[in-house]
């Protein structure tokens, strides 16, 4: 079970982030988004491993590219589903925003808290994207461009980042339908 | 009525969202420590009333003031205050009403845990039950202890008796009566059955399409 909440004074910053850890401590049924997260990510980033220098020699196709971005945004996607979506054993899914609607909580606090969630793990996998690529680069063309760093802000960070983003921006706290 | 301090006002609120029903010049006061109800027909816009307080945007123009001051300035603060008991309240419905306590319990500044079990275990609904489980009037009842967990000043009830045994709404207003004796409170509560508010309530006020035609002490 999470940590129960105990009568002190918290900032809200504070309550929106102990009502997202107890509601993760208090568990969902079914595959761990963390898992799929891993799993997509896994396949998402080996063509991190091949340096855009490659990619323009070889002709690989754009298409492909955009592949893996959907790959990697849909890895982010499912990081961020437990925030979002409470499953549980019968198939049944609850919305976190819906339940959050007449809540005494603050709804800029709430955004910011899903952001920082969001914005911490893209910058995470920034970096290791960035280690690969600039490494391979490195290594096999002992040369680096700025396409490197390009393509991988544009992979791991930029499209993550708006396609997940903004449904936090847009309705982020919303009645039932 | 006016010379005691007004807990609840409305002053002439009229409804400004194309999306809901909209209500039309409503003003009435509702003093501290007094219990009220709205009565009127389906479609009346009873419900429509209590969501212009309880929704976080500003669906009207007018001003709704609780304890003297403009609801929508400050919604987190202005939600502490309220005890919202409807079946337009939103829990997660497949988590014990326990689990949805121990939630609320990081929100709200004065929520009382022990009071919250205590008020179920009087109530005789097992908080560690899925609330999806829970019959209509078990709901309401969970609702309510987590309402009083929280120390409200007002109290919004919502249809909160229909279709309850009348053991259970005798022993329900057994209940508000001692909340209203114990604090400083304020309930206001909407029903369409007149004739109950009339017999249990301070304050009866009516609503026909949108208007509220009428707001007066029981006799």
């Amino acid at each position: 079970m999470g940590r129960e909440c105990v009568k002190e004074t918290l900032s809200e910053r504070q309550k929106v982030e102990r009502y997202y850890e107890t509601l993760i401590g208090q568990g969902s049924a079914g595959l761990s988004p963390d898992i799929v997260t891993y799993l997509l990510l896994f396949i998402g980033m080996m063509l991190l491993f091949i340096p855009v220098q490659e990619m323009m020699e070889e002709g690989i196709l754009f298409s492909i590219v955009w592949v893996y971005t959907l790959l990697i945004t849909m890895a982010v996607t499912f990081y961020m589903q437990k925030y979002h979506v409470v499953t549980f054993g019968n198939n049944k899914m609850e919305n976190v925003a819906e339940k959050l609607f007449y809540m005494p909580i603050d709804r800029k606090e709430n955004r910011r808290f899903l952001f920082r969630k969001l914005i911490g793990f893209l910058k995470k996998l920034t970096i290791a994207g960035l280690i690969m690529q600039l490494g391979v680069a490195l290594i096999a063309y002992h040369s680096l461009s700025i396409w490197n760093i390009i393509y991988i802000l544009v992979l791991t960070f930029i499209a993550p980042l708006a396609f997940c983003g903004a449904p936090i921006l847009l309705r982020d706290i919303m009645p039932r339908k | 009525m006016n010379e005691e301090r007004a807990l609840l006002e409305f002053v002439n609120v009229t409804g400004t969202s194309r999306k809901t029903y909209r209500l039309q010049d409503i003003s009435f006061s509702l003093p501290a420590g007094f219990m009220a109800g709205i009565a009127g027909e389906n479609g009346a816009g009873k419900t429509t009333m209590f969501e212009y307080i309880m929704n976080p945007k500003r669906q009207y123009a007018g001003s709704i003031l609780l304890n003297g001051k403009e609801v929508h300035d400050d919604y987190v603060s202005l939600r502490q205050q309220i005890g919202f008991v409807s079946e337009k309240n939103q829990f997660f419905m497949e988590k014990s009403a326990r689990e949805n306590a121990k939630l609320a319990a990081c929100l709200f500044d004065r929520w009382d845990y022990d009071l919250f079990e205590k008020t179920m275990k009087e109530m005789g609904v097992s908080s560690t039950k899925q609330l999806s489980k829970l019959s209509r009037g078990e709901y309401m009842k969970f609702q309510t202890a987590y309402a009083m967990a929280h120390h409200p000043v007002l109290y919004l009830l919502d249809e909160v008796t229909a279709g309850m045994d009348p053991v259970f709404r005798i022993d329900y207003f057994k209940l508000l009566q001692s909340l209203m004796e114990d604090e400083d409170i304020s309930v206001l509560m909407i029903s369409h059955i007149q004739e109950e508010m009339e017999r249990k309530m301070d304050y009866i006020g009516i609503m026909e399409e949108g208007r509220l035609i009428s707001w007066e002490e029981s006799v």
